[in-house]
């Protein structure tokens, strides 16, 4: 007889409650920039929660709730990879066999034979993006392609992160090196353009509420009110993609009020150079002086002509004068300053209220507080940047700091996405790279089409994709199936889950989720530390880390012989082969021992830093890298050593003055006369990406995209909340609800990114992309960035029977 | 006003207790004195046939309130005390001998458990479930013992038969009637008998024998210290112990001597006041007038216990405040729960939700069209959606109670939106307000 | 288990939250954490984030373009002082604990009548079909007891949930409250709720 006491059992603790077999610290990190260091909590080896872990320093501990899903949801989601797979039938009809790794190695070596065969070893092309900060898992692609031969596509154009550097690089000699957000309350004046910290950097937002709490004043310029324009002063809700006429007309009022600093432009900027008036081109010493070499020359007001710039004791910022060059002849020559003025002079506040959306009051309260706050920092966000003209928005707002001598000073300057991960990923070492020593050849991912297509510059006829949600990230994927996958003899794809891209493959291979990955680097996205990814729970099925995955397939093409590094071994000399000499830095014997160690960012006085050094890190992060202050010694390496607010390169042009590029699909294009509403596509709080749109509990939050319009465009067109609309243009069109909001300026329409296919119906709005190029970004980057919200649509109610409504969740 | 008053409670149950609870809330200030004949403070009275059996349960465990409450709302309490008598016209109670004046009177005497009457009623392994005594007697018989035989169909009888099958005991159901839980089903239809009828499905497949239409005749103690019980058809049933469940009978006795009007329970009015305006009644032991019926009714069911003292509490503090709430009652066997909202009688058709092969089921009353009332067995969203739907005068239509997949949440009438009662004051306005562009519209 | 106590007791507690909506960014993390810790089922949730207009899902800020605002109100179960759903409860499966004014909820006493749900002013229950009990935050009781703190605070990246002891006057909590404006939500409900909002 069983004992009566056995029967109403005591209830199982929770979760929270229930002891863990282990708790291990590793990093979550799927290209949210978070970086977070987490504490798994593992029992009968499965993650029962996260807990924030902790760093050296106090204070930085986050999570958010992206990283509770994934690491609760996504490793045994339905749609997780754990054995390779081959496909039976045609592409994308979902019938697979699965194979075991030998099986898909051959499958995929005997191709990328044959292809190399008949069409040159070239044609075997790889491409990704950055879905997982581990170094390791990120460039064991560049490793294989550089061992074996074979195309890399780069993926800054395609990524759509590459056109403000692009202005930053030629008017500061670097990519953008940014102040240390932890720090931020030392501003006094934060202006965030297109910055979106509390829904895409939340975990450093609690630094922009310190600095709130301290009296310090933000102002958001996004065409959308996101939820950082919630928190701000202020919020210029710009007409998307016209930050040049904004801050040309900010420099109207700035100069006006008599608040420039003439002496820093003059010190520190190219301003006051002298300029050819009809050619463009800087006068050089060698024009005005017998045996004069090739240095820039100023008009000396203490002598009353021209002087070399390192001579002159007074040069001046405006004038233009007739001047004779040793040749004999005579110029009309005039300074840069002028040159810019003569084009800027037009944008006052009142003429520019239209063309940029921002009421001239608002223009003018902006300009005069920023320009008379000290320090004054300037966020950007990469969504300014994301238009045809992307490249001059990063310079205009480096102008605009420049001209208020906010460069090279503490807590000011222009900052935008710089940390140990930017630099871990930029500036690997080529002996980890390249360990044949040959790198391998490049094509821009933004001409992968052309590639496949029209064989230009040469055919690629096999593709590899790793760490890319290339079905919803990309403006490519439907000309890719429809008219590329059909010429490809091999389509190989990388992934954890069974993404819309992968259905397409013809070889799937499964990749460990983060939590069964070990000994992988996670540099801090913005905070300064380097972390240890470690083991929580065992690779599930057969499923490998992108290192073995390669490893594989060099090995069975004979190229193993550089693959044999153990995990850890690779892990350090990864460290110890870098470029940064700040990653060099970091402390091993800690990161083993914690998982997670300090990178030390370093102080030189100016001309301290030995030029071995400089040169080496020039190009990726400035002369002044790791500095606590960005550009603090003011020598910038750029051919005059200063800043280049006139770029003489650019005079063929059209853009040596800064001055507003349109958005190609903008108010006065032809695109726009058809299409007269322009879509965003923002990032959310709910998912990185792709990568959390499938997991359930970020679906109960968010059940699904909505568009938002303005009231004045949807009820013109008759639509109301929680219709079905019909998003279209000439290439492609989807359906989708609408939602009717305050939130987003007339004339602009806004949908989350990140989503599916089957969150939206008759298509995916990555269907309407286009990837028309700018001239600027093509001759300095040899491609275009992808200008995702340069983009005009039309929105109409849809016809027919009607989707499941996603609005009206259940709570 | 209330100050200089004596509320004096007759009664130890949950009704009691809450009597005190709402009256204090309500602002009466004055005196409370509770006597009752129970042993311990108010306690929990359902799980005395369901989880306190297994003995894991301490008294305090089964407190409704905590000694503490009584100190704290300044009750002065005697227990394990009859009130003998009560006079209306001088407005006092007697007990033990001393007469105790009151401005309120509160009976909340409850319900008694209804005796056979049949020779062998006292005999100590024939066990009558009602209070906390019971309970423990039946939990030491359980804990050696292996036949039991319950008498009764109802509540009471099939919770205790499946606590003690499950615990291994041989367990025999003698029921008088010819089905088992005569406060479920109706005979509108087959589907009114699903209840019932799956209930006894359930019991037999455990290996309860249950037999009916029996009436026991005698409790007879055996030399081996068992006993059998004899039933009117002369068969003989042994068993360690009995357990007898088959009804209550309401402690209206008190009422009925003093002149006070009953008609099986103490009638009262919507505020709880019965034919004497300073006597109030709420519980199982009164007869009620309620929204949901025509006539007034007696439930036993510990949620009349707990809701009406509120509207005599307000009554004696001098406010209206209607009895107003849609009786439920529920049952625990083995792993199934049966819950019961409104009425069934009266319906003119019964609707079935669910399958009955899953064991999640649901069989919901109409009447004219609209809901009269529910059972549910393991359909707890659906019982409470049910509940509060009706409780709130909202129902549901035939088609939506028939479609199992339809959740029925939305049909609960929602809260008003939670916020701040008080704007925050906002922040400094804008200095330049901004203005549309005209501009701007794209037609 | 639940067990009445006995004693008034000498020295209490009052666990409070205060919740700085200014820090607030309406992220939703605290929801997922709390679900995490707290096994609570799909579909449900202790912890809600709504907007300035009361809505969970729905966010939408206020005014008229572009002078609108919006801030967000995460919103569990407020450990009322004098808590509608502990005196509506009839088997005492809601109860408040004497040490430290935390109300707390035992399933195995609950028989899913949902008398709280109906009484509660904050929405604050929710209904566990699993087991067919209410459902409400608890504190993170098991990590109380263990000196740490709720999840839902432990989580927050802005640091938005901050927790203490309300009668302790040397307390973070009441050095914030003494500090900055705060609020109650929907004090007219009489129940002495224990979140308090710093201001927006």
């Amino acid at each position: 007889m069983s004992s009566i006491k056995s029967l109403f059992p005591p209830r199982d603790a929770v979760s929270g409650a229930r002891r863990p077999d282990r708790i291990v610290r590793t990093v979550c990190s799927p290209n949210c920039y978070g970086t977070c260091g987490v504490n798994a909590f593992v029992k009968d080896d499965r993650i029962l929660k996260i807990e924030p872990a902790s760093y050296p320093d106090p204070g930085f501990e986050r999570i958010c709730l992206k990283g509770i899903a994934m690491a609760t949801e996504r490793i045994h989601h339905d749609k997780r990879l754990t054995q390779p797979l081959i496909r039976t039938g045609p592409r994308g009809q979902g019938h697979w066999q699965i194979a075991t790794w030998d099986e898909a190695y051959d499958y995929i070596a005997s191709r990328m034979e044959t292809v190399g065969a008949n069409y040159g070893w070239k044609a075997n092309a790889w491409l990704g993006m950055t879905g997982n900060y581990g170094a390791r898992a990120l460039t064991s692609k560049s490793r294989a392609a550089n061992c074996l031969g074979g195309t890399l596509f780069t993926n800054l154009g395609l990524m759509s992160d590459g056109a403000g550097h692009l202005g930053t690089l030629m008017t500061l000699g670097a990519f953008l090196t940014s102040n240390d957000v932890s720090s931020i309350a030392k501003a006094k004046y934060l202006l965030f353009a297109g910055r979106n910290t509390a829904d895409t950097g939340h975990c450093e937002m609690q630094f922009v509420f310190d600095a709130l709490e301290g009296g310090s004043k933000l102002v958001v310029i996004d065409p959308r009110f996101s939820r950082t324009a919630a928190k701000a002063h202020d919020w210029l809700a710009l007409r998307p993609g016209s930050d040049v006429p904004l801050v040309l007309a900010m420099l109207n009022v700035i100069v006006e009020c008599g608040l420039m600093k003439e002496e820093y432009v003059l010190q520190h900027t190219n301003a006051p150079f002298l300029i050819n008036r009809v050619t463009g081109a800087m006068l050089r010493e060698c024009d005005l002086f017998e045996g004069g070499g090739s240095g820039y020359v100023v008009w000396d007001r203490a002598v009353g002509r021209p002087a070399p710039v390192r001579h002159a004791r007074r040069p001046a910022l405006r004038g233009s004068w007739r001047i004779s060059c040793v040749d004999g002849r005579t110029i009309e020559a005039r300074t840069s300053f002028d040159a810019l003025w003569e084009v800027w002079a037009k944008y006052t506040p009142a003429s520019t209220e239209s063309l940029c959306g921002i009421p001239a009051e608002q223009i003018r309260r902006t300009a005069i507080d920023y320009a008379t706050a000290d320090p004054a920092w300037i966020y950007l966000g990469l969504g300014i940047q994301r238009y045809h003209g992307g490249h001059a928005t990063f310079r205009a707002y480096i102008t605009l700091a420049a001209l208020c001598g906010n460069i090279g000073k503490p807590y000011a300057g222009v900052s935008c996405i710089d940390g140990p991960f930017m630099r871990m990923y930029m500036g690997m070492g080529d002996e980890w790279l390249a360990p044949t020593g040959t790198p391998t050849h490049t094509l821009p991912g933004t001409k992968l089409l052309e590639s496949i297509v029209q064989s230009e510059p040469y055919a690629i006829r096999a593709l590899w994709l790793d760490n890319y949600g290339f079905a919803t990230q990309s403006p490519l994927f439907k000309r890719f199936r429809e008219d590329a996958l059909p010429l490809l003899d091999l389509f190989v794809v990388n992934e954890q889950v069974m993404t819309d891209a992968a259905a397409f493959a013809d070889v799937v291979l499964p990749v460990v989720s983060y939590y069964e990955d070990d000994w992988d680097l996670v540099a801090g996205g913005e905070i300064w530390f380097m972390q240890l990814r470690q083991r929580a729970v065992p690779p599930l099925g057969s499923s490998r880390n992108d290192y073995d995955i390669y490893k594989g397939i060099c090995e069975r093409l004979g190229k193993g012989e550089h693959w044999q590094m153990a995990p850890q071994e690779s892990a350090k000399f990864m460290l110890d082969t870098h470029k940064s000499p700040s990653i060099r830095a970091v402390d091993w014997t800690t990161l083993c021992r914690d998982g997670v160690a300090r990178v030390p960012k370093r102080r030189y006085a100016p001309g301290e830093m030995p030029e071995t050094e400089r040169a080496q890190l020039s190009t990726l992060f400035g002369t002044t890298h790791d500095e606590e202050v960005p550009f603090g010694d003011l020598r910038f390496n750029t051919p005059s050593t200063r800043i280049e607010i006139y770029l003489e390169q650019f005079c063929d042009i059209g853009e040596a003055v800064l001055d507003f590029v349109p958005p190609i699909e903008g108010l006065g294009s032809s695109a726009h006369q058809r299409y007269p509403l322009n879509l965003i596509t923002y990032k959310m709080v709910h998912s990185a990406h792709s990568q959390h749109t499938i997991l359930p509990s970020i679906r109960e939050l968010l059940p699904g995209p909505t568009l938002e319009m303005h009231a004045v465009d949807a009820n013109s067109r008759g639509i109301k909340e929680d219709c079905e609309v019909l998003v279209y243009n000439d290439r492609g069109r989807f359906r989708v609800r609408a939602r009717v909001t305050e939130s987003v300026r007339p004339g602009t329409v806004a949908l989350p990114q990140g989503w599916w296919n089957h969150a939206y119906s008759g298509g995916h709005p990555s269907d309407l992309a286009h990837t028309k190029g700018s001239v600027y970004q093509n001759r300095v980057f040899g491609e275009s960035n992808y200008a995702t919200f340069d983009l005009a649509v039309e929105v109409a109610l849809a016809a027919g029977p009607a989707t499941a409504s996603v609005s009206g969740g259940a709570r | 006003m209330t100050e200089h008053q004596r509320l004096v409670i007759v009664g130890g149950g949950q009704a009691a207790a809450q009597m005190i609870e709402s009256s204090r809330r309500l602002g009466f200030k004055g005196e409370i004195l509770l006597i009752s004949e129970e042993r311990i403070l108010p306690y929990l009275r359902p799980p005395l046939s369901k989880c306190y059996l297994t003995g894991r349960y301490t008294t305090d465990w089964l407190l409704y309130r905590s000694k503490g409450f009584y100190q704290q709302h300044e009750v002065a309490t005697t227990l394990g005390s009859r009130v003998d008598s009560i006079d209306r016209g001088r407005q006092m109670v007697e007990s033990l001998n001393t007469r105790i004046q009151y401005d309120w009177l509160f009976l909340a005497t409850g319900a008694r458990a209804r005796r056979l009457g049949v020779p062998g009623d006292d005999l100590p392994e024939v066990v009558y479930l009602r209070g906390v005594d019971d309970a423990h007697r039946l939990s030491n018989f359980a804990q050696s013992a292996s036949r039991a035989v319950i008498i009764g169909g109802g509540f009471i009888g099939l919770e205790v038969a499946a606590v003690l099958c499950q615990a291994g005991h041989r367990v025999t159901i003698l029921v008088a009637g010819d089905k088992l839980m005569s406060r479920f089903g109706s005979d509108t239809s087959s589907v009114g008998a699903a209840v019932p009828s799956f209930f006894q499905q359930v019991h037999t497949a455990h290996g309860v024998a249950i037999l009916f239409n029996v009436t026991v005749a005698e409790f007879r103690k055996t030399s081996s210290g068992a006993v059998d019980v004899v039933t009117e058809g002369h068969a003989v049933h042994s068993a360690d112990f009995v357990v007898v469940g088959v009804g209550a009978i309401p402690n209206v006795e008190l009422a009925v001597d003093a002149g006070i009007v009953c008609a099986d329970g103490i009638l009262v009015d919507e505020y709880g006041v019965s034919s004497d305006p300073r006597v109030l009644s709420a519980g199982d032991c009164a007869r009620h007038p309620n929204a949901w019926r025509a006539e007034p009714i007696r439930l036993e069911t510990v949620h009349n216990a707990v809701e009406q003292p509120r509207s005599a509490a307000a009554h004696i503090v001098g406010i209206r405040q209607p009895y107003r709430q849609i009786p439920w009652v529920w049952s625990d066997q083995y792993d199934y729960r049966v819950q019961g909202v409104g009425f069934a009688d009266g319906a003119d058709l019964a609707v079935l939700r669910g399958d009955l092969q899953s064991g999640r089921f649901g069989v919901l009353y109409f009447a004219k069209g609209a809901l009269t009332g529910a059972e549910f067995v393991n359909r707890p969203g659906d019982f409470g959606a049910c509940r509060r739907m009706m409780n709130a005068g909202a129902s549901l239509t035939v088609e939506q109670a028939g479609d199992a997949s339809l959740s029925l949440q939305a049909l609960i009438p929602r809260h008003a939106a939670v916020g701040f009662d008080e704007p925050w004051v906002p922040r400094p306005s804008r200095p330049h307000p901004v203005r549309l562009d005209p501009h701007e519209v794209h037609s | 288990m639940s067990t009445a106590s006995d004693q008034i007791p000498t020295k209490s507690r009052q666990m409070a939250f205060v919740i700085d909506l200014r820090r607030c960014i309406g992220c939703d993390t605290c929801v997922l954490g709390c679900k995490v810790e707290n096994d609570v089922s799909s579909g449900k949730s202790r912890l809600k984030v709504l907007d300035s207009g009361g809505d969970a899902i729905d966010e939408r800020p206020r005014g008229t373009y572009p002078n609108i605002s919006q801030y967000w109100v995460p919103t569990m179960c407020h450990h009322c002082a004098d808590a509608p759903c502990v005196r509506v409860c009839p088997t005492t499966a809601l109860w408040r604990r004497d040490e430290d004014g935390l109300v707390m909820l035992d399933k195995d006493k609950c028989v899913g009548c949902r008398r709280c749900e109906e009484a509660c002013p904050y929405d604050a229950l929710s209904f566990d079909d699993d087991v067919g009990t209410a459902d409400k935050c608890n504190f993170c009781e098991h990590r109380i007891a263990q000196g740490q703190g709720p999840a839902c605070g432990l989580v927050c990246p802005t640091r938005a949930i901050l927790f203490g002891d309300i009668l302790d006057p040397d307390a973070t909590v009441n050095r914030l409250l003494a500090t900055r404006e705060h609020k109650i939500l929907r004090a007219s409900s009489g129940a002495k709720p224990q979140i308090y909002y710093l201001e927006p």
